[in-house]
């Protein structure tokens, strides 16, 4: 019986070997790498020249305190987009749940946001806020609302809302198809018995749509946080993490000190500080997902 | 409370799903809804219970019109067939929810913040005693904390029933609210609704498609096809003397027995070398002499005896389904008996009591019980009704 099972295992590690090796080789071997590189002092000029210097790529960095500026950034963004997403992707799938006429049409106009490719994205914005020609500072000044010239990407005080704004309009789509589907999961009796009950339309959605939907939310949640940890392109394109870093995270950090200040070693300590933030990010999703399956009665 | 509907429509379209339905029932009343799918019932429900808008027509209840209002001010309760119960609520939050929406402001239902609020109401006195008073009513007190995933079929029921209770509705509206039950079940919570109607006093509106759940709950059953009224009476006026032929067929299993026969004189001949049956003088004094009529007989109105002696209708046993205290026989006639409804059903059904040891293929004689027939206009359907019957009927089946 024990040699059977154990001929069985062989089998089945015969069988997954193929999927391992390869996610070794592509995925494994990159993390790995990158991990060593952080403890050392390798610079891009000369990738294979390099020394072990132990824990000093990351004491630099947190010493800095633009590393710190960084860091706060980075949560900015992250919190500020997954929020935004999740909030306008919520109402956005409120909306298409609905029935109304050309709602077919505007379920698929919905998308073209996510299908666009980031850098057509950001190079379409970078011209909608030029602040002398963007046909937005044109807007809004027509309508009086401003006189003139906001740098929207070259203000500090307003480039992140701006990239933000940009990030959300992206990515919201993703979120609202998401939720559209799991609203629909959730049965028409329900709502209905809340009716009877006595909720009206905010309390419905509060009491009865949102706990409905709130397993969806919480993974939702996790993919946009760990998706917004890493998002390059489109912030890059913006603002570069300019002005005077205001709009600067991880990696467009990593960015910056791998391929412009050409030290790879610290780059890669940023790399290891956003995939530790990644693994947290998920051990809550984790705890928080357990509890609640708890709570509903399934564990 | 008293329900008057009067002239009820609802309409998707060009299609009528609910057709100009009036009724009322008593303040005492078991109402039973009762049709085939698609019937119009469900959605005659869900207009009662401000679920679906009336297209036209009124609604009252209790003598108030209710057919604009929210469904929560028309202070009815409804247990849908899937239960509905809030699945990340313990079954003591279910059954307080109702009280909650009372009392919760509007900043109580912000998520988060709110749940401290909605719990502080849960834990007051007044609800507290309450939804453990329901809970202990219907035997569920022992669960309140847990949730409803972890509850049989039969407790989820009665959850939805103690949540329907907790606010002291006038009405209780129920959805085929047995229908995903067991057969075992489904009996014994037959019989906790009968008896919850009994202890509760007060108007009871029902859907279902199962007409042994008609017969044995209701004290009004209304039969509905194709969204309009087909019948209102007792389940025994109903069963009895049904005011068409679609209520013949639809209640009874077997369904009644339908011949087509031609009135001789004072009685009426089925078909050629069939039985000449008595014709009672109401109907006389509504057809005249050599008219077409329909002939409906109860399966328990078919007497048969084997053999052929000559003293009734020759005919041949096709089936035999023996269900212990009584056996359903399937009858061939002769082959010039012309059948109402000869291409759905090729044979007539007479139910025996006890167990019978009649074979398919067995000659038998078959008679009549001709007081109890119940006669059709072969142009409408309707019934040749004596108006008298049907009025005795309803004195004798209302306490």
């Amino acid at each position: 019986m024990q040699s059977n099972e154990r001929a069985i295992n062989r089998e089945a590690w015969f069988g997954i070997a193929p999927a391992v090796l390869l996610l070794a080789a592509v995925q494994g071997y990159p993390i790995l790498r990158g991990i060593y590189l952080s403890f050392t002092n390798t610079s891009l000029l000369s990738p294979n020249r390099s020394t072990f210097v132990g824990l000093r790529n990351f004491t630099a960095l947190f010493n800095l305190d633009s590393f710190q500026i960084t860091m706060v950034k980075t949560l900015v963004y992250a919190t500020g987009s997954v929020i935004g997403a999740v909030v306008l992707g919520l109402a956005a799938a409120l909306v298409m749940n609905g029935a109304f006429p050309g709602r077919r049409l505007v379920r698929a106009m919905i998308l073209v946001p996510w299908a666009t490719p980031q850098v057509a994205v950001a190079l379409v914005f970078v011209w909608i806020f030029n602040a002398d020609y963007g046909v937005l500072n044109y807007a809004l000044s027509s309508i009086g609302l401003i006189d003139g010239g906001v740098l929207w990407l070259n203000d500090p005080d307003l480039a992140m809302g701006s990239v933000l704004l940009v990030t959300i309009w992206k990515i919201f789509p993703f979120s609202a198809l998401v939720l559209l589907a799991a609203l629909q999961s959730v049965p028409a009796s329900l709502e209905e018995a809340a009716r009877i009950d006595g909720a009206r339309g905010f309390a419905v959605l509060t009491e009865i749509t949102l706990p409905g939907i709130r397993r969806t939310i919480l993974v939702l949640v996790l993919f946009l946080s760990i998706w917004s940890l890493r998002r390059f392109e489109l912030i890059w394109l913006l603002t570069q993490g300019g002005p005077v870093r205001a709009t600067n995270t991880l990696v467009v950090d990593l960015y910056r000190q791998g391929f412009v200040n050409a030290h790879l070693g610290r780059a890669a300590a940023i790399g290891v500080v956003g995939f530790l933030a990644s693994i947290l990010i998920t051990i809550v999703y984790y705890y928080v997902e357990q509890r609640s399956a708890r709570r509903a009665g399934e564990a | 409370m008293t329900i008057t509907l009067t002239g009820v429509t609802k309409q998707f379209g060009a299609f009528k799903a609910v057709d100009n339905v009036s009724l009322s029932a008593g303040e005492r009343d078991f109402v039973v809804l009762l049709g085939p799918s698609g019937s119009g019932k469900s959605t005659l429900l869900r207009m009662i219970a401000g679920l679906e808008d009336v297209s036209s027509g009124t609604i009252e209840i209790g003598g108030r019109r209710v057919d604009q209002m929210e469904p929560v001010e028309r202070n009815i309760a409804f247990v849908f067939q899937t239960y509905a119960l809030y699945p990340h609520m313990t079954v003591r939050r279910n059954i307080a929810f109702p009280l909650i929406m009372q009392r919760a402001r509007g900043w109580h239902h912000l998520p988060f913040i709110g749940s401290i609020f909605k719990r502080r109401i849960e834990r007051m006195p007044e609800v507290r005693e309450r939804v453990e008073s329901v809970a202990r009513s219907i035997g569920l007190d022992e669960m309140l904390e847990r949730h409803p995933r972890t509850l049989s079929g039969g407790q989820r029921q009665r959850v939805a029933v103690g949540r329907a209770l907790v606010r002291n509705p006038t009405i209780f509206l129920m959805d085929e609210p047995l229908s995903n039950l067991d057969a075992q079940l489904r009996v014994e919570m037959r019989a906790q609704i009968t008896r919850l109607f009994g202890q509760l006093g007060k108007t009871f509106v029902y859907v279902t498609h199962d007409q042994v759940e008609a017969m044995t709950m209701a004290t009004l059953v209304v039969v509905l096809d194709h969204g309009q009224v087909q019948q209102i009476g007792t389940p025994r006026e109903i069963y009895e003397h049904p005011a068409n032929e679609f209520v013949a067929r639809f209640i009874g299993n077997p369904p009644m027995n339908i011949f087509v026969g031609r009135r001789r004189g004072d009685r009426i001949a089925i078909d050629d070398g069939g039985p000449v049956l008595a014709l009672p003088e109401h109907v006389r004094r509504q057809t005249a002499d050599g008219a077409v009529l329909h002939v409906g007989a109860r399966p328990e109105d078919v007497l048969v005896t084997p053999g052929s002696s000559g003293a009734g209708t020759a005919a041949t046993v096709s089936a035999i389904e023996r269900l212990g205290p009584e056996t359903l026989v399937g009858i061939v006639f002769g082959e010039n008996w012309q059948r109402r409804y000869g291409e759905t059903s090729v044979e007539d059904f007479a139910r025996l009591g006890g167990y019978s040891t009649l074979k398919p293929g067995d000659r038998i004689e078959v008679r009549f019980n001709e007081d109890r027939l119940s006669f059709f206009s072969p142009e409408t359907g309707q019934s040749y009704s004596a108006p008298a019957t049907i009025q005795s009927a309803t004195a004798e089946a209302l306490p």
